[in-house]
């Protein structure tokens, strides 16, 4: 089962990423086919949320009153950014704030411990090892609505209600056991015989792990970090019952504040959705480019 | 250049961390007078209201008035485990079924002592009984409301009908609906409260907590269901085929002339003025659920109202805020502003209420209307009540046997000694 | 893709020999600290937030706790012991097999989907291409949107009569468009294809990052050998994204499994119940009447179902020569 270290240090040419450094020229009906799929894709993926946005031109009464179709505004208006955002003294700028602290803090501290939690699981088939990966799995099983009473109900016992740090709590398991999940997925595609060079250079268990395994699972880490941020980023159930003070309050509990008794102020969710998305855009356009297999690098030369 | 790259990171997320935590402490950072946190679950309009009762309030007592905006659905978890954590808020605003339902729980303060005998009799009777439970007082209401018929006066002309025969049964009502053309009569929902009134109208209920009978699925009941259904899929109703949007459609068309009668509340009235086909309010008509064939007439009593945290730090300062926002100054701004029904009898003399031509036509609804039993379960009898009755308008099940599945589901969550009456 | 066994030496000692179990345990400490070590502070947060409510729960299953005899520190704790009663009375009713059928329908549906679309959409994106980066960003969107305000935006899209898709179906010539939230059939397409649109992204990028690992040496070669591009993608490609793939699948599934958002958002469940998954049937039965026994009860049977299940599939999976799980 284990590798006895006894293979020769392989040395591994540098690896092309695949699909580039090719060969044929990609005749012009397949361009036009890929080109045209990917159209109807992004406009499937693109036009609800293009109808949010229009609709957040719009003023209420046309949002709401209209009984026929009417994609683009008869009256544009800035009115409902404006009135989202400076509501109640901006309170939307500390909102973003809070879910900006917490996005960052839940990556970092998730993919962290995901990414060790995910080597140990990937590399080491030590006793216990089924169980830990098994439960790791039973988490996620158990359906959120259901095990958000006794979060809360230990989270308070913990006095971390009403408090950013308990919420980052109950952000990291949710996050961490599907992180740890992925990685090790990911993980499990970097040949061995890379690690067992650096050992074989002298480097310890950690520093292989640090300075062999992570750069070179770039894609991994950085699916797992934009998973982490934008669930946080997102997300309301929790925060919707651990926050309680409206200055803590995260984006999508405060946007959620104008879904009413009998109906919405959709025009200042559609105004609040677009606030909150482009900042998660910006964040994958940043991580995107991450994307890239860390193999091509330069694999490690024993 | 993979090392800088790392720390280029590193460095940027340190900066943003830097910067959202100043931005938090900052917002921490406040001065703390005589403050106590009011959790408030009105729309946007009334909140505007209740901000400025809110600024009159301080400056008249100096007490400082914290509004945490909580989304109405969320209303019950949030409180719940808020006051299990003990960190509850000073003051809440109750839908009816909840005052009775948090009461039982040991999360209210009792106001018994605070209520005066002269402000017990000049609250509304119907809208006061859902603040009483167990003997004490929890709470003051605020706006009570009823469901009613509104009307288009402008298309109730063109159909010939005069103002003088307006429809006072519910069988009446069916053939009103008829004058109209195809679809364009009424608007019925499918949703179990808005059933309410013709269930009673034909003599049936919901539950006797005297008696400790569940009435859904008797005979009465039945006929009732049946009734709403027929009307519901009869060729003058507008076809209501989605039952998740239904609130949203039934306004709609009715706000654009698209059909002549809607059933709905006093909350709504402000959305329905918006409407192009009531540029004018006074093409706004109010008509009173009619009674049933046997004479009964019912329509549900709700509304909302404020309560006392158990875990008040200011238990005087609390009672003040809510004396304020039930008296008679702050009922003439939600009537005023808002078009909600005040609760108080001596609000209805006031030169604000009584010049509010809406208001004054609820007041014949508000009389016969009814008030649900007081239980701690009063808001959770609609957990199964809703479902069935959509599968009973959609076809999947009998009036008959969708009532009994409801009465089945009661007696085993709810009410388990209870006899169902067939 | 590669075909050495990818596990590493323990760090550390080496042990031989029979032993006593202190002696074991001590020894097994010094071969595997490290993964241990860095297993640890993991650990230390499940057990307290999810293991240890998770066996409360269990245990609470087996007791008519409710809202007025239970987890009230205002009032006393007087629920009891009564068994197996809220499994029998939950397995018994139809109306609970029915949801049960639809969940496993709504799961398998989505993910067959979720997993579909998002390889053929790496696949395109894996390729230069001109404008990838925008066509990478916008297709990113509907995962970027918060999901609660999504559901809402499709809730508004299937509308009948008023909503976009009616309205443009009726402009194309189709007279009385489907009451896509209305009819029990309908509605179940409505969210199942509001789900795939929510999911779809994700699996997408997962899938991306798995290509990236694909050794491009080898399907040069296989291009060589003479094989065309479907041979390429079944023998190297898919092969290869076998790890990452077998474990997004999973993950997919339990998590669809459990969905609750989309068809709270969207339907409520309706109409009536014909679009209820076992998550949202449970919060409507027990979780809203604060009956915590019976709610308990729900979840140790999702727990259990899809405990099953990836036993199941870890199974099958393996038998396709995978050792993810050896």
């Amino acid at each position: 089962m284990s590798s006895t270290g006894a293979t020769p240090p392989v040395l591994a040419p540098p690896r092309k990423r695949a699909g580039q450094g090719s060969r044929r020229v990609r005749p012009w009906y397949m361009s036009a086919v890929l080109h045209g799929s990917l159209v109807v894709a992004t406009i499937i993926a693109i036009f609800p949320v293009f109808w949010i946005g229009i609709s957040s031109f719009k003023p209420r009464d046309e949002i709401i009153n209209s009984p026929t179709l009417n994609v683009w505004p008869d009256n544009w208006t800035w009115s409902n950014y404006s009135d989202v955002i400076s509501a109640n003294d901006y309170e939307f700028l500390h909102w973003f704030g809070n879910s900006a602290l917490i996005a960052v803090l839940t990556t970092i501290v998730g993919v962290f411990l995901s990414a060790t939690a995910g080597y140990a699981l990937s590399r080491y088939r030590f006793p216990g090892y089924r169980t830990a990966l098994n439960s790791f799995l039973v988490t996620q099983m158990f359906p959120a609505a259901i095990i958000i009473v006794p979060i809360y109900q230990i989270i308070t016992s913990l006095n971390l209600i009403d408090s950013q740090l308990g919420l980052l709590l109950a952000y990291s398991t949710v996050a961490v056991p599907f992180c740890t999940w992925m990685l090790k997925g990911y993980f499990d595609t970097i040949p061995i015989s890379l690690e067992e060079a650096g050992r074989i250079d002298g480097l310890t268990p950690f520093g292989t792990f640090w300075r062999i395994v992570m750069p070179l699972s770039t894609p991994g880490l950085a699916v797992t970090c934009f998973y982490t941020f934008i669930t946080a980023w997102n997300e309301v159930a929790f925060a919707n019952i651990i926050l309680l003070s409206p200055d803590k309050y995260t984006l999508p509990v405060g946007l959620r504040t104008y879904v009413f008794q009998f109906d919405q102020a959709w025009e200042k969710l559609t105004a609040g959705a677009m606030l909150v998305t482009i900042p998660a855009v910006l964040v994958f356009l940043f991580a995107q480019r991450y994307l890239v297999s860390g193999l091509t690098r330069g694999g490690v030369k024993g | 250049m993979k090392r800088t790259r790392f720390r280029a990171i590193a460095l940027a997320l340190v900066a943003t961390v830097v910067v959202a935590a100043a931005i938090v402490a900052s917002a921490a950072a406040r001065t703390h007078a005589t403050t106590i946190t009011y959790w408030n679950t009105m729309n946007d309009e009334e909140t505007v209201t209740v901000k400025s009762l809110i600024s009159q309030f301080t400056s008249q007592t100096g007490i400082n008035v914290e509004i945490v905006q909580v989304p109405f659905d969320q209303r019950d978890a949030k409180f719940t485990t808020a006051s299990q954590a003990g960190k509850g808020p000073d003051v809440m605003r109750a839908e009816i079924a909840d005052v009775a339902n948090w009461g039982s729980k040991g999360f209210l303060s009792d106001i018994t002592a605070k209520v005066t005998a002269k402000d017990k009799a000049d609250f509304l009777p119907a809208a006061f009984a859902y603040y009483n439970y167990a003997g004490k007082v929890w709470g003051l209401p605020q706006a009570p409301d009823a469901l009613t018929i509104f009307y288009n006066k402008a298309l109730f002309k063109k159909a010939g009908i005069k103002p003088t025969a307006l429809p006072k049964t519910l069988p009446a009502l069916s053939q009103t609906c008829a004058k109209f053309p195809a679809k364009q009569g009424i608007f019925l929902r499918a949703d179990s409260y808005w059933v309410q009134p013709w269930v009673w109208g034909y003599g049936g209920g919901l539950i006797n907590p005297a008696t400790k009978q569940i009435l859904i699925a008797n005979k009465q009941s039945v006929a009732g269901m049946d009734a709403y259904k027929s009307l519901f899929s009869a060729k003058c109703a507008f076809p209501n085929k989605d039952f998740s949007n239904d609130y949203g459609n039934a306004q709609t068309a009715f706000k654009n002339g698209q059909v002549a009668m809607i059933v709905n509340g006093p909350w709504s009235t402000a959305d329905i003025l918006q409407g192009p086909a009531f540029k004018s309010s006074s093409n706004l008509g109010v008509l009173v659920i009619p009674k049933g064939p046997g004479g009964k007439q019912g329509s549900p009593v709700g509304g909302n109202g404020f309560v006392i945290g158990k875990g008040t730090s200011d238990f005087e300062a609390s009672w003040k805020f809510i004396s304020f926002m039930t008296s008679g100054t702050a009922q003439a701004a939600f009537a005023a502003k808002n078009n909600l029904l005040p609760s108080r009898k001596s609000s209805y003399a006031l030169p604000a209420v009584k010049s509010n031509r809406l208001i004054g036509a609820f007041l014949p609804q508000m009389n016969v209307a009814t008030a649900r039993p007081v239980l701690p379960q009063g808001g959770q009898i609609y957990s199964d009540f809703g479902p069935n009755v959509q599968k009973i308008l959609n076809g999947q099940a009998t009036a008959k046997s969708g009532l009994a599945t409801v009465a089945a589901a009661w007696k085993l969550k709810l009410f388990p000694d209870y006899t169902i009456v067939k | 893709m590669t075909t050495t066994d990818k596990t590493l030496p323990a760090p550390g000692l080496r042990g031989r020999g029979g032993p006593s179990l202190g002696e074991r345990l001590r020894r097994s400490f010094g071969r595997w600290w490290f993964a241990y070590a860095m297993l640890l502070p993991v650990f230390v947060v499940m057990g307290l937030l999810v293991f240890y409510p998770l066996g409360r729960g269990i245990y609470y299953s087996f007791t008519n706790a409710d809202q007025y005899n239970a987890l009230n520190p205002l009032q006393p704790s007087t629920y009891k012991w009564i068994g197996i009663d809220n499994y029998t009375r939950i397995l018994k009713s139809q109306e609970f097999r029915d949801v049960l059928g639809f969940t496993a329908i709504w799961t398998f549906v989505n993910v067959f989907f979720h997993f579909t679309l998002g390889l053929a959409l790496a696949l395109a994106l894996n390729r230069t291409l001109k404008f990838r980066g925008t066509y990478r960003m916008l297709l990113l969107v509907p995962w970027a949107v918060p999901s609660f305000i999504s559901a809402f935006a499709w809730r508004f899209m299937f509308n009948n009569p008023y909503g976009f898709l009616d309205q443009f179906l009726i402009k194309l010539g189709w007279e009385t468009p489907p009451a896509f939230l209305g009819d029990p059939t309908w509605a179940k397409f409505a969210v199942i294809t509001t789900n795939v649109w929510l999911g779809v992204p994700f699996m997408m990028v997962a899938l991306l990052g798995g290509l990236q690992a694909i050794d491009s040496d080898l399907l040069d070669a296989a291009a060589v050998d003479g094989a065309n591009a479907w041979q390429r993608f079944w023998s190297v490609t898919l092969p290869g994204l076998r790890p990452v793939a077998a474990t997004v699948i999973l993950l997919g599934l339990i998590w669809t499994f459990n969905m609750f958002n989309v068809i709270y958002l969207v339907t409520g469940g309706g109409p009536g119940t014909s679009t209820q998954i076992l998550a949202t049937y449970a919060y409507q039965n027990a979780f809203d009447f604060k009956l915590y026994g019976v709610a308990t009860a729900y979840g140790v049977i999702i727990l259990s179902i899809l405990l099953v299940f990836s036993q199941f599939y870890r199974y099958t999976v393996k038998r396709m020569g995978e050792e993810t799980w050896s």
